[in-house]
């Protein structure tokens, strides 16, 4: 970077200080040109410090996302973002933070870890109490490797599928990402307030504007991987995904992964909110309703595939190496096959290690790109044996659609 | 805000001025008209009086995430809605009601909770 050389002991560590100095900067919302200025003027770090108390507070209250989320990298719809697939070819196995998709049910919380309080109570624990931040990171904490995805995620495919448009944000594929999460069992707890035999359902609950919160089960609570998180890929959890804590419900929907949590309801009877009775339920002609619930309420993710390629994309002819990822909510991925001629024949995909359950794998299948239009197809089966189908049922509110989807392709 | 609002000029004074009242009588035939402004999470206003007989609820989404209009009678029963309005848009729904206290609210999961919710009473 701007050519010094950095075996050398002094311009190494001006230039580790410029980087670190600007990540500061970054972080307090200046922007690199305010920064370039402040730094012309002399003003350095402490002009940043100076700034940092408001920078949260500086950040206009309509923004919906805190993090940069430029075109390149995402797709807007509406206070959502979509992680564009092509930026993750010959990337490594987890989504960068600043790559992760976002979706928020109104804006970005801004918190102070400081303040922050979970507060753990309700008829399942004989010993309300709450917890600081600090307090949560000094517990015995666990990292795994787990996805995340919105239960609307291949919601648009509902209209090429059924000629009409299910309600909600039109994701193509790209809201999942997989990072490495780090956090505390969330049994421990539930262990430290004094979690009853009692207990059915555990019910986190966000510190946002609408206070979403959803119930799991007891026995899902106190899984292994089920976590109160607060780092993600080896940083701090940033603002848009949950900070300072959130929850990882693994191969759950996304909405369960209950970010900014504030508290947790322990239940010795059934819990319901909107988030499981009015939506991410499904409604439609195949599916009953289950009061108080308007249709079945979802929980595990299905099976689905992506390429690593970019939507109605174009490729040179020629020898190519196709890439994608498959994954499902309910164990490893056992089998990919790949379609290029509009499954009239389908080719074994290599997996790539590693191969983590409620995570991803990563694919490739050589192809000789001979010039044309193409639909390419890719089908997952789980080691469960769950194929991704050709069709799925019609749900109003457009989840879980898991069936194999055409991904059109160029090759010039 | 003021030049989104799809209704008559005493209406956008009347909803600038904080007033309960936004009734506008925009031709022969038309049924008066109510304006609403939807934002992160409330409605303007939050008390509406109107008299008996058709109204046009005209529904502005001035916020940044999608929202939705229900109209609930005195029993609890809805008897108007908008299923959707989308960020800067505008939709308009019309009801014949007799007189009581309305509630009027976004269906959405939270939306209501966090304050989207009016009173809409209709009187002879």
């Amino acid at each position: 970077m701007r050519g010094e050389d950095l075996l050398d002991e002094h311009a190494y560590s001006q230039v580790r200080a410029d980087q670190f100095v600007h990540a500061q900067a970054k972080a307090a919302g200046v922007s690199r040109r305010r920064f370039l200025e402040l730094v012309t003027a002399g003003a350095g770090a402490a002009a940043i410090e100076g700034l940092r108390p408001r920078a949260v507070g500086a950040q206009a209250p309509t923004d919906l996302v805190v993090k940069p989320t430029p075109p390149e990298f995402f797709n807007e719809l509406g206070p959502n973002r979509e992680m564009r697939w092509e930026v993750m070819y010959s990337r490594g196995y987890v989504v960068p933070n600043e790559l992760f998709f976002v979706r928020n049910h109104s804006r970005t919380a801004r918190l102070d870890a400081a303040t922050w309080r979970l507060r753990v109570e309700g008829s399942g624990v004989s010993e309300p109490r709450e917890f600081t931040y600090e307090e949560i990171i000094a517990l015995p904490s666990v990292s795994v490797m787990r996805f995340i995805e919105c239960a609307g995620n291949g919601r648009s495919f509902f209209e090429a599928s059924y000629g009409n448009k299910a309600q909600g944000g039109q994701w193509k594929l790209g809201a999942i990402g997989v990072a490495e999460w780090t956090g505390v069992p969330l049994r421990e707890v539930l262990d430290r307030a004094g979690l009853r035999r009692s207990a059915q359902d555990v019910m986190p609950e966000g510190l946002d504007e609408l206070k979403v919160r959803r119930p799991m089960p007891i026995a899902k609570a106190l899984a292994d991987d089920t976590l109160l998180v607060y780092a993600m890929n080896g940083q701090t959890l940033p603002m848009d995904h949950g900070f300072p804590v959130r929850v990882l419900v693994p191969g759950w929907i996304g909405v369960a992964n209950i970010k900014w949590v504030g508290r947790i309801e322990v239940s010795d009877q059934p819990l319901y909110s909107a988030w499981n009775t009015e939506s991410y339920v499904l409604i439609g002609p195949q599916y009953k309703r289950n009061p108080p619930a308007k249709g079945p309420a979802l929980s595990l993710q299905n099976v689905k595939s992506a390429f690593e390629l970019p939507w109605n994309g174009e490729l040179l002819a020629g020898p190519t190496l196709l890439r994608g990822r498959s994954w499902s909510g309910d164990g490893k991925i056992s089998k990919v096959e790949v379609s290029l001629d509009r499954e009239i024949t389908w080719q074994t995909a290599r997996l790539r290690e590693p191969n983590i359950p409620r995570a991803w794998v990563r694919w490739d299948l050589d192809w000789d790109a001979q010039p044309g239009e193409y639909s390419l197809r890719a089908r997952a089966t789980d080691e469960r044996g769950t194929r991704q189908p050709v069709i799925v049922p019609w749900n109003d509110q457009g989840y879980l659609y898991g069936a194999v989807v055409k991904h059109p392709v160029t090759v010039r | 805000m003021i030049r989104r609002i799809a209704v008559t000029v005493p209406v956008v004074a009347l909803l600038a001025a904080g007033a309960f009242l936004s009734l506008a009588r925009p031709g022969a035939g038309a049924p008066p008209s109510v304006g609403l402004i939807e934002k992160e999470f409330l409605f303007t206003p939050k008390d509406v009086v109107v008299g008996t007989g058709g109204i046009a609820f005209v529904v502005n989404n001035e916020g940044a995430i999608e929202h939705n209009f229900v109209l609930e009678a005195p029993g609890g029963k809805t008897v108007a809605q908008i299923a959707a309005i989308e960020p800067g848009q505008t939709a308009s729904v019309t009801a014949t009601l007799p007189s009581g206290i309305y509630t009027i609210y976004c269906s959405l999961p939270g939306h209501r909770d966090a304050g989207m919710v009016a009173t809409l009473r209709v009187g002879p």
